[in-house]
């Protein structure tokens, strides 16, 4: 095995050292060439013959670059192989004193490098063209797609390369080179790993020459470095055009000749800059998805040599959920979302449903809330609408992860009408909330997703709470409080869940949930306990302890069968964390509190922790106060101190809560 | 030394105008110029940078000492061919030039026969 040794903070120097060499020079270059351009316009006679001194240059500044840049790969090849090497605090002398040694393997893969000589990549581009062109005339035999796609190896990193080769062959080409893969090995079956991994190949090409496409954002480039290539080195905007929609194979009916879902393998394994994986989508996917009648095109069907990669569009949704962007923006554009949420059936022999939900969790969580809450609310109006219904299995974890990081919008729905200022529940100002309402009673129908969705809420009311400091207005928190668990709790009520016991159980969960809750603001004390690093499953009200206490039906109080029952008992749960909130932020006292109810501090019903003594102690977790501890603790809930303190809060909870509930079951 | 462009021999009255483009021409002799220096100026600087690189080994080193040499020849060739470009579009210019004195002096030359008849 060949081993290299080397220095990569060195290496990396010399690279940026060399680069910046190279735009000085590329500079020089350009004038040069618009001179000696403007020159060779004269027909004086005068003007001696100008050679091909400027051509030599601009070749030069190409071959610098691309030398420079092969440093650069072996640098991160390096750094690749030591991943903490970067983040080690190292002195100079360390650094300059540092030799590091890995096997060339490692160090081709870490650093995707290419070749050092562009010349020789672009003669290697032009002989694996050369040998695709005999290969398409004589056919190809798996032997034969193994030596094509070795070619490839090296040069499948190499921008050089990959541009030379894409515009060799074109898009075209690229598809004839896969539906070869596919007929090579369909003889015997689906295509084999290797049949795959030779796909992979050309997808790392066919993504290596998209990179060198000029206007690409920083961030959506893989090798920053592309942003500088010189002009000629970059891929042509013929080329994206055909990716993007020109090029059209065959409709499937001239099997085994390329096929559309050739294409959709060959762009499965490849990471296109955004605008291109978007357009792509839009054109080759989203005409799909709007064809409802046929399922074909979905799947290939029998025969389907390509196994679980048949699927076109899981294959387009495979693409566009790498990246975060591409993601959001596709499924913004045009009725994208819409249709991926109606698209019922046809995934079955292929994932399931699979991608498709992973490419609208990818757009529902995207980090900017102005990408991702859009699609959210039209998710929400697309399920909650008029289809009412979750129809890809896969879906519900999908949605839900959209509820978890737009809890927001959820609020901001559940708050923007009120029964008084609307007069009409059946008007369409109620629309956004029966809405709402019924994509959440989908979800709760579904008990991963039901946990995520009471888990989030939890959040989202410890979140308010927490945002209330000492000193601090409440504003309209309790009343966002109020309504988001209000319209969650009555979607539940209104799912199709199980039996009597299961829904007793899920609700007891969430009680419990409510008050951890109200355990938690004990947090906001001084002394109290810290909570805020915690995680909800930390805190006892994450989805999976929600899960858990789904399964739990016997330990249940069947009270909450009852929806009624359940109603109060949430309200009196988010009395109980308002008054602890305010117990913790207020300048209540301990004594003040105990006082209010008589109860001796250190006496047997006390419910604070800590030293009697002291004037502010934190009161004990609900489930683990004694019998008389939590008689003690509810008659203060009831009390005039707490009445006095939280009632306007307390009222907007309930105002909130009424209104969800009349508005939810006032409709028709 | 940096080729020069000479200044232009204006043409007298009644001269034929010799056919040049001596602005274009002083731009790419400058940009010649230019590049050849830079070109002479890189090289050292790269030679110079080579030191950075002592500790490497193995094939990719090889590759690059491969390339970088070729690099570097075809970069010290080019520096010639720049600058030899660059003097052969001034003696282009100084052709013209000598081609104004001709048309001039013939033009000067038909203006005195007249007189003298």
């Amino acid at each position: 095995m060949n081993r290299s040794a080397a220095n990569p903070f060195k290496l990396s120097r010399y690279s940026t050292d060399g680069l910046e060499l190279v735009q000085t020079l590329e500079g020089k270059s350009r004038e040069v060439s618009e001179a000696i351009g403007t020159l060779s316009a004269s027909s004086s006679p005068y003007v001696p013959r100008l050679g091909d001194a400027p051509a030599t240059l601009e070749d030069l500044v190409g071959d610098w670059f691309h030398l420079d840049e092969f440093v650069g790969d072996v640098a991160n090849g390096f750094f690749g192989a030591n991943q903490y090497l970067q983040e080690t605090p190292l002195s100079p002398e360390q650094m300059d004193g540092m030799v590091l040694t890995i096997d060339d393997d490692t160090l081709a893969r870490q650093g995707q490098v290419g070749y050092a000589d562009r010349d020789e990549a672009i003669a290697a581009a032009n002989a694996m063209a050369d040998e695709l062109e005999r290969l398409r005339e004589e056919g190809a035999s798996d032997e034969d797609i193994q030596d094509f796609v070795a070619m490839a190896g090296r040069g499948q990193y190499d921008p050089a390369f990959a541009v030379t080769f894409s515009e060799r062959v074109g898009v075209e080409g690229y598809a004839d080179a896969t539906a070869m893969i596919r007929a090579a090995y369909e003889q015997s079956g689906n295509v084999p790993p290797e049949g795959i991994a030779a796909v992979q190949v050309l997808s790392t090409t066919l993504t290596t020459a998209l990179d060198t496409r000029p206007g690409i954002d920083d961030v959506d480039r893989h090798d920053l470095s592309n942003r500088d290539l010189p002009d000629d080195m970059r891929l042509g905007d013929g080329f994206v055009e055909d990716l993007t929609g020109d090029y059209v194979p065959g409709s499937g009916t001239d099997y085994p000749a390329p096929t559309e879902f050739d294409v959709s393998v060959l762009l499965r394994f490849a990471d296109p800059p955004t605008e291109v994986a978007v357009e792509i989508a839009n054109a080759r996917m989203t005409p799909r998805l709007a064809n409802e009648g046929y399922q074909w095109d979905v799947s290939m069907g029998a025969p389907n040599p390509w196994g679980e990669y048949g699927g076109l569009v899981p294959n387009y949704a495979t693409m566009l959920s790498r990246n975060d962007d591409a993601s959001a923006q596709w499924l913004a554009s045009g009725r994208n979302i819409e249709l991926v949420l109606a698209r019922q059936g046809g995934y079955d022999t292929t994932d399931g449903g699979q991608a498709v939900a992973d490419l609208v969790e990818t757009g529902l969580t995207h980090w900017d809330e102005d990408q991702r809450r859009p699609i959210m609310e039209r998710a929400i109006d697309a399920v909650g609408g008029d289809q009412d219904e979750i129809r890809n299995p896969w879906m519900y974890d999908a949605l839900a992860a959209g509820v978890e990081s737009n809890i927001d919008l959820i609020a901001d729905r559940a708050t923007e009408v009120t029964l008084g200022t609307l007069g009409d529940t059946e008007g369409s100002g109620a629309t956004p909330i029966h809405n709402t309402h019924d994509f959440l009673r989908e979800l709760m129908g579904e008990d991963r997703a039901a946990a995520r969705v009471y888990s989030a809420t939890l959040d989202y009311m410890a979140d308010m709470l927490g945002g209330v400091g000492p000193g601090d207005e409440y504003g309209n928190a309790t009343t966002r409080i109020g309504a988001v668990t209000s319209l969650v709790t009555e979607a539940d009520a209104n799912a199709e869940v199980g039996s009597a016991e299961e829904r007793a159980a899920r609700r007891q969960a969430f009680l419990d949930g409510t008050n951890r809750v109200a355990d938690s603001v004990i947090g906001l004390l001084p002394g109290g306990g810290t909570v805020s690093s915690l995680t909800g499953d930390g805190l006892g009200w994450g989805a999976d302890f929600f899960l858990a206490q789904f399964e739990d039906t016997d330990s249940v109080n069947s009270a909450y069968e009852d929806v009624g029952e359940f109603r109060k008992a949430t309200q009196d749960a988010i009395t109980a964390a308002l008054a602890n909130h305010e117990y913790a932020v207020s300048d209540m006292t301990s004594g003040d509190v105990l006082g209010e109810i008589g109860v001796e501090p250190g006496g047997e019903s006390d419910f604070f922790a800590g030293d009697p003594d002291d004037d502010k102690r934190p009161i004990i977790p609900i489930e683990e106060m004694s019998d008389e501890q939590l008689t003690a603790y509810r008659q203060w809930l009831s009390s005039g101190q707490v009445n006095d303190a939280i009632t306007n809060e307390r009222t907007q909870v309930g105002q909130a809560s009424d209104n969800i509930q009349e508005l939810v079951e006032g409709r028709t | 030394m940096a080729a020069e462009m000479p200044a232009r021999v204006a043409a007298v009255d009644g001269a034929v105008v010799v056919d040049f483009p001596w602005t274009a021409a002083a731009s790419a002799v400058a940009a010649l110029n230019a590049a050849s220096s830079t070109l002479g100026s890189q090289l050292d600087a790269r030679a110079g940078m080579l030191g950075t690189l002592e500790d490497w080994e193995g094939t990719y080193r090889r590759e690059f000492n491969g390339t970088h040499g070729r690099l570097t020849s075809t970069a010290s060739g080019l520096k010639e061919s720049l600058a030899t470009l660059a003097s052969s579009i001034v003696t282009g210019a100084e052709n013209a030039n000598q081609q104004q004195r001709v048309n001039n002096t013939l033009a000067e030359e038909r203006e005195a026969e007249p007189a003298a008849s």
